[in-house]
């Protein structure tokens, strides 16, 4: 069947290296993308990319059952396993994330000491600096002492390790990432793979999970199932909660509020929400 | 390009399936891959390069890909207006200096360069020697920050470019003549002498596209067009503020690169402070008014505005950042 993406096209050619790689090492929970009748990998139609790939019927994955969840886990433990080592043939173009999370971090702190700073001595606050305000100490504390982790020897040895090693992310995780079918999950979107710790995927998953359900403790649901498949590591464990601790949504909106941006208060005050259900307290 | 492909033929005795080019080399498809790296120096100043390449390579330095010799035992040929060497084809990427992993696996490599580099003999070459050079290099720069005033100010109708230039220019300015007169202040000359007797290079122009990284996590450092005779703390300086310009200021960073550096390479607190002096000179705001005013690169106004944007809207938190580190000085950062 036909289908229209949205990405680049040199991800279409990624994606059918990296998928014939899983399909080789026995991983077959995700889509296949065949070649078209040009033998080629996509279809441009008035700007619109277009992919060909087998049939498969099924309904997004929803992330509010557990036993769902639970599958997913274990389908991405599978993913992170069969992925590992993959290299891509020359020529090919390809995600490499490695380092790029702890950067974004790095700047969302700096924006938020800027807007501590500014609110500091200031006398007529708006109504967003009034609203963010009485969380901006424990923002600030909480971000910092994460980024003590993703600071120490330990975790860059982490991230060395996961270079030798090319480990493989799936990057984005949404209610699109994969499809529940009779055939089990099968992962639809690796479009956006790419090198990067695996904890970055774990910890997106986690978190998503826990603002849909609004349960903290399938951060122990989730770590527990994925250790079935791909043990981790206590270290491991500790970087994931750290990640799913940032409050990266919070301060996403900060830093947008200091480069002028239009910012919506209810969007803040859900960022806020969220990031304080999802504090696991590093 | 068939002359090319004919001169690589017959000169290295490879057949020629394709040829691409690539910025300032070919990718040459063969057996094998090979890359044609051109030079557009005079033969002195090639010869200057690839004696630098070669001592590396002869003392043993793993990160810079060995030069392939022509059929005769050259180590180049030369095409119309320039000089070209093949090396092997590497497949990789760029390393990425916010990935702390690989920014630690450059500066390694660089020190590792200055190491290989020492005892470097090799005769007089106008202009890649810098040893002792950095404050008359600097004054030069100060001075041609005056010449730029005085064209804007001097013009009837300014551009966009000209206005936001001078509004910055004093300030700047003022830094320039700080950073010259602390270094006046300080043990350069004597550190550099120190130094100097070590016969090394460096690199200089230690940007991350100049560091290849393949699969393995092999480095590779390309591209020794810019090597000058002068103190490692020249490229230790430069790689800092690669890393760190452009929104990412960090004392962490700073103190990062120079725990790994001062591993293989000590540096001493006198010797950091040089490099703060390095630091503080507002080369990037200098250089994006060469180009504007001195070389016109052949660029549209858009382009010229946003590199001096980037460097105008990075100034705050890079006089910060100065602070910062001026004070940090007096505790030892290494």
């Amino acid at each position: 069947m036909l289908k229209e993406i949205d990405c680049k096209e040199w991800k279409v050619v990624y994606a059918k290296y990296l998928q014939d790689y899983l399909y080789q090492r026995g991983f077959r929970k995700v889509i296949e993308i065949k070649y078209n009748k040009e033998g080629k990998l996509y279809t441009i139609k008035q700007n619109k990319l277009f992919i060909q790939i087998e049939k498969i019927d099924g309904k997004p994955l929803g992330l509010y059952n557990d036993k769902n969840i639970k599958e997913f886990v274990r389908v991405l433990a599978e993913f992170h396993n069969a992925s590992e080592g993959f290299s891509k043939p020359p020529g090919v173009k390809m995600n490499v994330k490695w380092g790029k999370t702890l950067e974004k971090y790095k700047k969302l702190v700096k924006s938020l000491e800027k807007f501590k700073d500014i609110i500091k001595d200031k006398k007529d606050l708006t109504e967003f600096e009034k609203t963010v305000e009485p969380y901006v100490d424990s923002l600030l504390k909480r971000s910092k002492d994460i980024m003590k982790i993703f600071r120490s020897i330990n975790y860059l040895m982490a991230l060395e390790d996961s270079m030798k090693r090319k480990e493989i992310c799936l990057n984005k995780i949404s209610k699109n990432t994969a499809l529940k079918t009779k055939r089990g999950i099968i992962i639809i979107d690796i479009f956006n793979s790419g090198y990067n710790m695996i904890e970055e995927d774990i910890a997106k998953l986690v978190k998503k999970v826990i603002e849909k359900t609004g349960k903290k403790d399938m951060f122990d649901v989730i770590i527990s199932e994925y250790n079935k498949v791909r043990p981790l590591s206590q270290s491991s464990v500790e970087y994931i909660k750290a990640h799913v601790s940032f409050p990266y949504d919070t301060l996403k909106i900060i830093s947008k509020y200091l480069k002028g941006e239009e910012v919506d208060l209810k969007k803040l005050k859900k960022a806020v929400y969220k990031d304080d259900i999802c504090n696991l307290g590093v | 390009m068939r002359e090319l492909i004919s001169l690589i033929e017959n000169k290295y005795n490879i057949k020629v399936l394709n040829i691409e080019k690539h910025k300032n080399v070919y990718k040459i498809y063969s057996d094998k891959n090979y890359c044609l790296k051109v030079s557009r120096y005079q033969r002195e100043e090639f010869e200057f390069i690839l004696a630098c390449i070669n001592h590396l390579l002869k003392k043993g330095f793993k990160n810079v890909l060995p030069i392939i010799k022509t059929c005769d035992g050259e180590d180049f040929i030369e095409l119309n207006d320039s000089f070209a060497f093949l090396t092997d084809w590497v497949e990789s990427r760029h390393l990425d200096f916010k990935n702390p992993v690989e920014l630690k696996m450059a500066v390694e490599t660089l020190a590792n360069l200055h190491l290989a580099s020492r005892n470097f003999q090799y005769k007089k070459v106008k202009g890649r020697n810098l040893y002792g050079k950095w404050i008359d290099k600097f004054e030069k720069r100060l001075n041609q920050l005056l010449i730029f005033k005085s064209i804007i100010v001097s013009k009837d109708e300014k551009t966009e470019f000209d206005k936001v230039y001078l509004k910055h220019i004093d300030i700047h300015y003022k830094q320039g003549l700080d950073s010259i007169k602390k270094l006046k202040q300080s043990r350069y000359f004597e550190i550099v002498e120190k130094h100097k007797r070590l016969n090394e290079f460096c690199h200089h122009d230690s940007a991350n596209h100049n560091f290849l990284v393949d699969d393995l996590l092999n480095v590779y450092l390309i591209d020794f067009d810019y090597c000058v005779l002068d103190s490692h703390l020249h490229d230790l300086a430069s790689i800092i503020i690669r890393s760190l310009r452009y929104g990412n200021w960090s004392i962490d960073t700073l103190k990062y690169i120079l725990s790994i550096y001062s591993r293989i390479i000590p540096i001493e607190d006198q010797e950091v402070y040089l490099i703060y002096c390095f630091m503080e000179f507002p080369q990037d705001f200098w250089q994006v008014g060469l180009q504007y005013y001195v070389e016109n690169q052949p660029w549209e106004e858009d382009v010229f505005l946003k590199r001096l944007f980037r460097v105008t809207e990075d100034h705050k938190e890079r006089f910060n950042f100065l602070d910062e580190f001026y004070k940090e000085l007096g505790v030892g950062l290494c």
